[in-house]
């Protein structure tokens, strides 16, 4: 079993804003390093004769015209999802460190 | 003491000034509007919530690449880069990250021999715009969200690092501006963020005079949050300042993002990078890619106006009237057309172009009249010194008739070729100043009397 280190989880942690405990660490080692082993029963697919895509849809160039529509939200339901607001505008905590 | 040269690479983004946002309908005009009332699921980042892209943001950007000189990707795709910050709601920027629209462009920097290599142009989503207010000393200060700008169709520009002067980064950078709003695809607007400068700077220690590759120093500084081109012009005086002294001293400098503080006039630090950053790339499953056939970027291309370089080659070359004149009507296209279409009026003859170019720029003729036409006549009356008074014509006629009876008989023995015989006597008396039709109106009335 290949798995993922304990540095990885550290870093994909620090990516997500999430602060672990050395037991978390442990434990969300354990979790990620199996559904990663998971997901490699992929490479069992013989893929030899398969172009790469990045998508399943085969799709290609669905747009739509620059006109403005109307199915916008008003200020008051876009600000009803939220906990607090503050003339208008979603309030948050200070992105900037009192110095 | 070592010589360094500065090596400068630059991240231009520009808002398109499309009506509807990037992968929404909701409109794109956001400036000083009431915070989060043009939004939606989308652009608010709500669960469930589908991006559909707008195609006339798809074309501008492959119309700026064509100007641009670039190679446009054939395929191409949206991808999905992810970071964590409040502006960014999904937790991800819909961007473009190994097939941009557009590659490999070249671009002349404007009364330089040197040419910048542009490095990608592609397209992705503007995020929310930020208010901080910061509180007294009880209450903690807050951050503010604002969604209109989220979702606003953004245009990045990356150019490799080949700017050695400032001078060449700013008029590289007031060309794109010039560029971008003759393409009508921006305001381009550095006040309202329309157009936002990024550039990163290191010193090369330089050999010999010319740059080799393997001095490209192995740092780089990058300097954000500059709103204009003259406060870019000093930070990056100041960054290259900083720098030198370091790097003299045999010290390092350090790779980070750093400010500039116009007050004091030094950048500051802003954030070390510590590890690189990790975006964690995907392609966007929720819009399939983009494939563009050949007449399609033909099709594109030929749209693309007259630009300003082209522009400034055709009216030297069409008018020959001074470079300062060709600067001046190159960064106003309106007047530019004006001065054209002058032009045309006038017909060359009597006014040169020259004299077209100076009235209008140096008395700002073309705000006093709105139409050239009347510019033109304008121009006309006042560039005759002096026009001969009907009385002056009418002596002149009876002098030239009493001078010449032998022309008179002629006339009224049906000889009308006379009459030009005599207007030329008449214009002679005139000294030139008479107008001719009402020489040729007068005098004959007055043979007709005889």
């Amino acid at each position: 079993m290949v798995g993922i280190t304990k540095d990885q989880v550290k870093h994909i942690s620090r990516l997500s804003k999430l602060s672990l405990s050395k037991d978390e660490v442990n434990k969300f080692q354990k979790q990620l390093g199996e559904i990663v082993e998971y997901v490699r029963t992929l490479e069992l697919v013989k893929l030899n004769d398969t172009a790469p895509t990045s998508q399943t849809t085969e799709l290609t160039n669905v747009y739509r015209n620059d006109l403005i529509g109307v199915d916008g939200l008003d200020q008051k339901s876009a600000l009803s999802g939220t906990e607090e607001v503050y003339n208008g505008y979603f309030k948050v905590p200070s992105i900037f460190k009192k110095v | 003491m070592s010589r360094f040269i500065p090596v400068i690479g630059l991240e231009v983004h520009i808002e398109l000034a499309t009506k509807s946002k990037m992968f929404c309908g909701c409109s794109a005009d956001h400036f000083a509007k009431e915070p989060n009332t043009q939004v939606c699921p989308v652009c608010l980042g709500l669960p469930g919530a589908l991006p559909y892209a707008n195609f006339s943001a798809i074309e501008q950007t492959v119309m700026f690449g064509l100007s641009m000189n670039c190679k446009i990707n054939r395929f191409s795709k949206f991808d999905r880069k992810h970071y964590f910050y409040p502006d960014l709601p999904k937790g991800y920027q819909i961007s473009q990250y190994d097939f941009p629209f557009c590659v490999k462009g070249k671009f002349q920097i404007p009364n330089s021999k040197n040419q910048i290599r542009i490095r990608r142009i592609h397209l992705e989503e503007d995020t929310a715009k930020l208010v901080h207010q910061f509180g007294d000393s009880k209450e903690k200060g807050i951050s503010l969200v604002d969604f209109n700008r989220s979702g606003v169709p953004l245009v990045e520009m990356v150019t490799e690092p080949e700017f050695s002067d400032v001078d060449s980064v700013i008029s590289f950078l007031q060309e794109i501006q010039l560029l971008v709003r003759y393409l009508g695809i921006s305001s381009a607007d550095m006040e309202k963020g329309s157009m936002r400068l990024e550039a990163n700077i290191s010193l090369a220690k330089a050999q010999k005079s010319k740059l080799q590759s393997e001095d490209l120093p192995n740092y780089k500084v990058e300097l954000k949050n500059i709103n204009s081109f003259r406060f870019l012009r000093k930070a990056l005086n100041a960054e290259i300042k900083r720098q030198k002294r370091i790097l003299r001293k045999g010290g390092k400098v350090t790779q980070e993002t750093r400010g500039y503080d116009e007050y004091k006039n030094i950048t500051f630090s802003q954030r070390i990078k510590e590890e690189a950053m990790d975006y964690r790339y995907f392609p966007e499953p929720d819009i399939p890619p983009i494939r563009f056939s050949k007449t399609q970027i033909e099709d594109i291309k030929s749209k693309i106006p007259e630009l300003p370089a082209a522009k400034r080659k055709r009216l030297e070359e069409k008018y020959g009237i001074s470079k300062e004149y060709i600067e001046i009507l190159v960064q106003d296209k309106r007047r530019c057309d004006y001065f054209e279409k002058s032009c045309e009026i006038s017909g060359n003859k009597e006014l040169s172009a020259k004299s077209i170019a100076g009235a209008l720029i140096n008395q700002n003729l073309d705000r006093k009249f709105e139409s050239p036409y009347e510019f033109i006549r304008y121009l006309k009356k006042i560039s005759k010194k002096y026009y001969s008074s009907l009385k002056e014509i009418e002596d002149a006629i009876q002098k030239v008739l009493s001078d010449n009876s032998k022309a008179v008989k002629d006339y009224h023995e049906g000889n009308s070729n006379v009459i030009g015989f005599l207007i030329g006597q008449v214009q002679k008396m005139l000294k030139g100043r008479g107008e001719p039709k009402l020489i040729r109106e007068s005098l004959i009335k007055a043979l007709q009397k005889d």
